[in-house]
């Protein structure tokens, strides 16, 4: 009886923990595989101390022509987890060799944390920017 | 590490020092009783061992309280160093309140996981002790609670270290070691704080395996002691269907709990 009902207990549990490191793989892998924009980057970001918030960031391009960035990720580094994320549902328009902030309004951890900012393109690749806070 | 050094005295922080004083009193009561029980029930006739059913009957209720506040404590831990974080200067989680309280801070994390599996052994027994007609497992738990006396002094003695020692000076915290090219996630971010849904699936997974290794130690008496065969029975399979209904709760949690970590962005997950 115990060894039989015992035994599916410890298959849930492995299948639990399996299951648990394959999300975190795929976590890790899902960041790496993203391709960095090498044209486009962000050149300074506006917080809101008081507020624990990433107000906005400017992006500056060096681009030839225009590219459109629709959405934006927060990912805590210490967790590996997206803690925020939007798009922009009218994609914000970078002209070539100009500068634009883009409003972003992520709530930051209050104790302290690095982040990746991800900006997504419409060549398919993100603007990667690494932030501490505070 | 840098600063001044000061206690930090939260209530809850006091509230871990007076479990610790307070189980190091009642280890250092019990422990004398425990060890004469021990000493004298193989030699004792039928009226000594009567007196020693007694002596045992003070000895239990004094060692259900001891690992009743000791689970509890085990507990509290964790709370009370969540509630230390926004205290100690650069802790963003508990590893930075480790930090500031080790290494004795650490050695009791290892403790604290191990706890409440070793506790709830003698605590078992001793339910289904009381159960069965003469006390058979006088002995067995008595020498068990021996040997639970080396654990119970460290599970104090390192929370009234920790306590005594963590002061709120800067310390660096998990971006140290959890970086982006970590192949893991710094545990205490991911589960206290990003994904708190993972909390309810370890316990509910650890109490599972708990609940089937105490059901192995029930077997391992009923197999030996045929006064305790109905009870000890009757008990394994409860252990076995509330074990069962633990890891069904874990796995289930864990479905939400992969879902919040997975739905975080619209492009990276």
């Amino acid at each position: 009886m115990i060894s039989r009902r015992g035994l599916v207990i410890i298959i849930m549990v492995a299948i639990g923990a399996i299951a648990s490191a394959v999300v975190l793989s795929y976590l890790k892998g899902s960041q790496s595989s993203l391709q960095e924009e090498a044209e486009l980057s962000v050149s300074g970001v506006e917080l809101n101390r008081r507020a624990n918030t990433l107000t906005g960031v400017n992006v500056t391009s060096s681009a030839s022509s225009t590219v459109a960035i629709n959405g934006a990720s927060l990912v805590k580094i210490q967790s590996g987890i997206t803690v925020a994320s939007k798009s922009f549902p009218e994609h914000i328009q970078v002209a070539p060799s100009s500068q634009i902030y883009i409003p972003i309004g992520f709530s930051l951890d209050p104790e302290g944390a690095d982040y990746f900012l991800y900006l997504k393109t419409d060549r398919g690749t993100v603007i990667k920017f690494r932030l501490s806070y505070p | 590490m840098e600063g001044k050094a000061t206690l930090i005295w939260t209530p809850l922080t006091t509230i871990m020092t007076v479990l610790g004083v307070f189980g190091i009193a009642l280890v250092a009561y019990a422990s004398g009783k425990a060890y004469a029980i021990t000493k004298k029930v193989s030699k004792a006739g039928l009226e000594e061992r009567y007196t020693l059913e007694k002596n045992y009957y003070l000895l239990s209720t004094v060692v259900w309280v001891v690992l009743v506040s000791r689970i509890f404590a085990s507990g509290l831990f964790w709370v009370t160093n969540e509630s230390l974080i926004p205290l100690i200067p650069g802790a963003m989680c508990q590893f930075g309140v480790s930090q500031a309280g080790s290494p004795y801070s650490w050695i009791d994390t290892g403790v604290k996981l191990i706890v409440m599996l070793a506790y709830g052994i003698w605590l078992i027994l001793d339910l289904l002790n009381r159960r069965v007609k003469g006390s058979p497992l006088l002995a067995s738990l008595s020498k068990i609670f021996i040997l639970l006396i080396p654990l119970l002094i460290l599970d104090t003695i390192l929370d009234l270290a920790f306590y005594f020692t963590v002061s709120p000076v800067t310390v660096p915290c998990c971006r140290t070691v959890f970086t982006e090219t970590s192949p893991v996630p710094c545990p205490y971010c991911f589960v206290f704080h990003d994904a708190p849904m993972f909390l309810v699936v370890i316990v509910s997974y650890g109490l599972a395996v708990s609940l089937v290794l105490w059901g192995f130690v029930v077997r391992y008496y009923t197999v030996r002691i045929k006064e305790m065969e109905g009870v000890g029975n009757a008990a394994m399979r409860r252990l076995v269907t509330v074990a069962l209904m633990f890891a069904v709760i874990g796995t289930v949690s864990l479905i939400p709990a992969i879902l919040q970590v997975l739905s975080g962005g619209p492009f990276l997950h």
